[in-house]
């Protein structure tokens, strides 16, 4: 065979394997096609999306450092609040210490409780807490209304926990738990 | 609206024992005796009294909610000349004619100044002799007493529904369901359940 004829030969042999190759691609986009939307991301695309998971795994990471609340209730999603305005910042620290020490006595807390499912009487109050004399109870009773945890109906007479109250005597006791629970451990 | 034809016995009067014109499960108005009254008239027929001496005044202006009870009880002593609409009828046999001992004691000189400051009061309550509709006609109670506003607070009372306004609160009451208005925040409480709006 003649020099020029292998030549020949050999650029038709590479002639068909390109066209081999680009048969192969076509073949490959068309049955892609043919499953539904067929995207050409290009070679760029993992780093795109490893780049995006990571930014979102950073943001959602973020927000739940500064929302979950892991207390003795278990674990709570806080909602995101506007910061406070420095009026609503002021805090009354007399007022504060009146409700602590409202709340600083077992007997009263248990008046407390003993509230928390409606209005009693005092004679109800007295059955109920039949280990608190009469006189100490009224005692406690002013305590608790001077601090605004307790009001009394003055013409019915019955004695009914404050929207405060309720929610003083919860935090006492979930305070408690919680310290409770962490001395177990 | 309808000019209505106010008319001041010119007899002062005092009460002979202490009377209790109002008590509910939620209200509570009552006067010692040697109150000073005298009597008004609408239209000609008896309507009410002004009285002034020592008036007690107690409302519980308290809103049960689930979440704790919101409000208070008000608690007033009033000695100055209040306006009672309604149930006149009733007080007429416990009163007996004033002296001037009885005015005197009241800081009155003579009857006529007594009736002048009811006369005063009346003229705010029913604005110059100009007056709409009045709940008491028939039934019910209304009161007026001044407070250190120089407003009135006003009690009304007609059948199981209390209204109240005492100073920049108001509070109205029925069987079942009650609302507060404060300064801070409004409470409506039906059958039980209640919704609390921050202002």
């Amino acid at each position: 065979m003649s020099e020029d004829l292998k030549e020949e030969i050999r650029k038709l042999r590479e002639e068909m394997a390109r066209m081999k190759d680009e048969l192969r691609d076509v073949a490959g986009k068309e049955q892609r096609k043919s499953r539904g939307l067929y995207i050409d991301f290009g070679s760029n695309m993992h780093d795109y999306v490893e780049d995006m998971m990571q930014g979102i795994a950073e943001g959602v990471h973020g927000e739940l450092e500064k929302s979950i609340c892991i207390g003795p209730g278990g674990v709570r999603i806080l909602r995101r609040r506007e910061p406070m305005t420095e009026e609503e910042q002021k805090v009354s620290f007399v007022k504060a210490a009146e409700v602590m020490s409202a709340l600083g006595h077992e007997h009263r807390l248990k008046i407390l409780q003993a509230l928390m499912n409606g209005g009693e009487y005092i004679n109800e109050l007295q059955q109920k807490l039949s280990e608190i004399t009469t006189s100490t109870l009224s005692s406690h009773l002013n305590v608790l209304e001077e601090a605004g945890l307790v009001v009394q109906e003055k013409v019915r007479g019955r004695y009914l926990i404050t929207l405060p109250g309720r929610t003083a005597y919860k935090m006492a006791t979930q305070v408690s738990r919680f310290l409770e629970k962490r001395d177990e451990e | 609206m309808m000019r209505q034809n106010l008319e001041l016995d010119a007899t002062v009067l005092k009460t002979a024992e202490d009377l209790t014109f109002l008590k509910t499960d939620r209200s509570i108005v009552k006067i010692d005796r040697d109150t000073l009254a005298v009597a008004l008239k609408i239209e000609g027929r008896q309507r009410g009294y002004i009285f002034h001496g020592q008036c007690k005044l107690l409302v519980d202006t308290i809103v049960e909610t689930e979440e704790g009870a919101v409000g208070k009880s008000v608690e007033m002593e009033i000695d100055k000349p209040f306006l009672m609409l309604g149930k006149a009828e009733e007080q007429q046999g416990h009163f007996s004619i004033a002296e001037n001992r009885d005015l005197a004691i009241k800081g009155y000189r003579s009857p006529k100044e007594f009736t002048d400051k009811a006369q005063e009061l009346l003229d705010r309550f029913f604005k110059r002799g100009m007056m709409g509709d009045c709940p008491c006609y028939g039934e019910g109670e209304v009161f007026a007493f001044p407070n250190k506003d120089e407003t009135l607070d006003v009690l009304m009372l007609k059948g199981s529904k209390l209204t109240c306004k005492i100073a920049k609160m108001m509070f109205v009451s029925d069987a079942n369901k009650a609302v507060l208005k404060s300064g801070e925040q409004i409470v409506v409480s039906t059958h039980g359940r209640a919704c609390i709006v921050k202002r």
